[in-house]
């Protein structure tokens, strides 16, 4: 039987997930990456160009971070997801981004590597550290990679100015003032759920394995890799020697 | 001459055009001389409200098939561009931020009306300095050899008498290795969707003409027109005849709007 044991990031715990899930989402990738599933170029348009507002309205209410991608104007940085199979251009821009799925030359810089690096990258608290230390693969001009991740790590975007242009300044700030606070509690909540399942799992019902414990069993593994790769070089050496 | 309407045969349709004494203006013969003058009466009569119009009859959904042809332009800072039927400018204003102050932009048009209507759309947005604007037959280009890095034309084929003589001016003018790219309505292979569309071109557009610009028959003509262009293959066939290299073309919408695309050698 097929079991997926879902990595948490943060805890760095191992859970089983159930079979059906996994069936499911291996089905869909496999569909996608054959091409039996295809998006019309339209829809995809239409959520590029819907994220392309997003993003730079926000950055409007950034100067700071606008100036900086501005300097990195005109450079295309390309991001090769490679499951599923999705490639999405980034073009710098004096005023903010363009977002492509097509570029006729070459790009300056290049990420690739699965959907989940990607997303522990764009989800990490230190986006350089965590691009340097994930396994995407950066082809091109690296310093336009990590200048990207420095500029997001330094995004500071005024949402209460956002919401003032809207509903006026005193609005924006009971608004700002109760939203700091829901994000600041839903935070610790979570936290704290999360801590709790891990403990649960982990300790109560002892269904995953402790960090230490995967750690280890992951370092006989490799070992074993190793050891598997030496033994057949020696046999193949040896294959050699005997053939002569 | 016949003015009676004619309807479409697909292996007509499959025809490049009618080039000779008589020629197709929607589903009515006409003499070929004449299609040129029936075509400008047409935009003459809708470029006053033609963005808004497009915008009403595609729903929006035009400006993302613009934004996936400006994707295979390639288009860098300092090349020269010609938008050629380009109208009121859509395509012109992006072009115009891309190639920036060293490059040029040509909004050329056969029809004055839409012109004017370009120009003083893009002024009003603060477009200047790198465009220029010409008005000019796309079968008959006045404009040198090997004058442009890219050429676009979007909805304005089907418009177009002899195409193959257009398709041929086109590379005429192109640098070698510079790119056509044409985005004009085509045809889907999905019969549902084929139905749909069959029901929305001849029943609901000529009445959103009528409402909105007073001109029902005009818009009766865009759907006609559409039917009697080439399929997707017909026209990288005639890409191909016309001397462009690494001819293909890609689907939109179903098959509804093609973006094909030509390089010349």
């Amino acid at each position: 039987m097929l079991t997926y044991y879902l990595y948490a990031a943060h805890s760095r715990s191992y859970l089983p997930c159930p079979d059906v899930l996994g069936h499911v989402f291996q089905g869909l990738v496999r569909k996608a990456n054959s091409g039996e599933i295809e998006l019309d170029s339209t829809l995809i348009q239409a959520g590029l160009a819907s994220a392309e507002a997003v993003i730079n309205q926000a950055l409007k209410y950034d100067p700071g971070s606008q100036q900086k991608m501005a300097k990195l104007a005109p450079k295309v940085l390309a991001i090769e997801i490679t499951k599923p199979e999705f490639n999405l251009y980034i073009r710098f821009a004096d005023d903010g981004i363009q977002l492509m799925s097509h570029l006729e030359d070459q790009p300056e810089a290049a990420l690739s590597g699965e959907l989940s690096a990607f997303i522990n990258v764009a989800t990490g608290k230190d986006k350089h550290a965590a691009l340097m230390q994930s396994d995407l693969q950066i082809r091109g001009s690296s310093q336009l990679a990590l200048s990207l991740a420095d500029l997001m790590n330094d995004l500071s975007i005024d949402w209460e100015a956002m919401i003032a242009k809207f509903a006026g300044p005193v609005a924006a700030h009971i608004i700002g003032k109760q939203a700091r606070g829901l994000f600041g509690w839903l935070k610790k909540t979570g936290e704290k759920f999360q801590d709790d399942i891990i403990s649960y799992v982990r300790d109560e019902r002892q269904m995953a394995a402790h960090e230490l414990e995967g750690e280890d069993r992951f370092r006989q593994i490799h070992q074993l890799r190793l050891d598997t790769e030496r033994l057949e070089a020696r046999i193949q050496k040896l294959a050699a020697k005997l053939s002569k | 001459m016949s003015d009676q309407p004619q309807t479409p045969n697909s292996e007509q349709n499959t025809q490049a055009n009618d080039v000779g004494s008589t020629t197709h203006f929607g589903y009515k013969t006409v003499n070929t001389e004449e299609k040129q003058g029936k075509v400008a009466e047409v935009f003459h009569s809708v470029a006053a409200k033609y963005d808004v119009m497009n915008d009403l009859m595609s729903f929006g959904i035009h400006r993302l098939w613009k934004r996936f042809t400006m994707e295979f332009t390639g288009v860098r800072p300092g090349n020269k561009v010609l938008d050629i039927a380009g109208g009121t400018g859509d395509l012109t204003m992006k072009f115009s931020d891309l190639v920036g102050p060293e490059g040029k932009v040509v909004l050329a048009d056969i029809n004055d009306s839409m012109l004017k209507v370009g120009r003083d759309r893009l002024i009003d947005k603060g477009y200047s300095g790198n465009i220029e604007y010409v008005q000019a037959n796309a079968e008959a280009l006045p404009f040198e050899d090997n004058s442009f890095d890219v050429i676009t034309m979007a909805f304005g084929l089907r418009n177009v008498t002899d195409k193959d003589q257009a398709l041929r001016e086109f590379n005429r003018v192109l640098k070698p290795g510079g790119r056509l790219l044409v985005l004009e309505f085509s045809k889907t292979k999905n019969p549902l969707l084929s139905k749909a569309y069959d029901l929305y071109s001849f029943s609901a557009l000529p009445i959103m003409g009528k409402l909105i610009t007073n001109d029902s028959e005009s818009y009766r003509y865009l759907a006609e027109s559409i039917r009697m262009h080439p399929d997707q293959e017909t026209l990288k066939g005639m890409f191909e005849s016309a001397g462009f290299a690494n001819c293909e073309y890609h689907n939109l919408t179903g098959g509804i709007v093609a973006l094909h695309k030509g390089i010349k050698p």
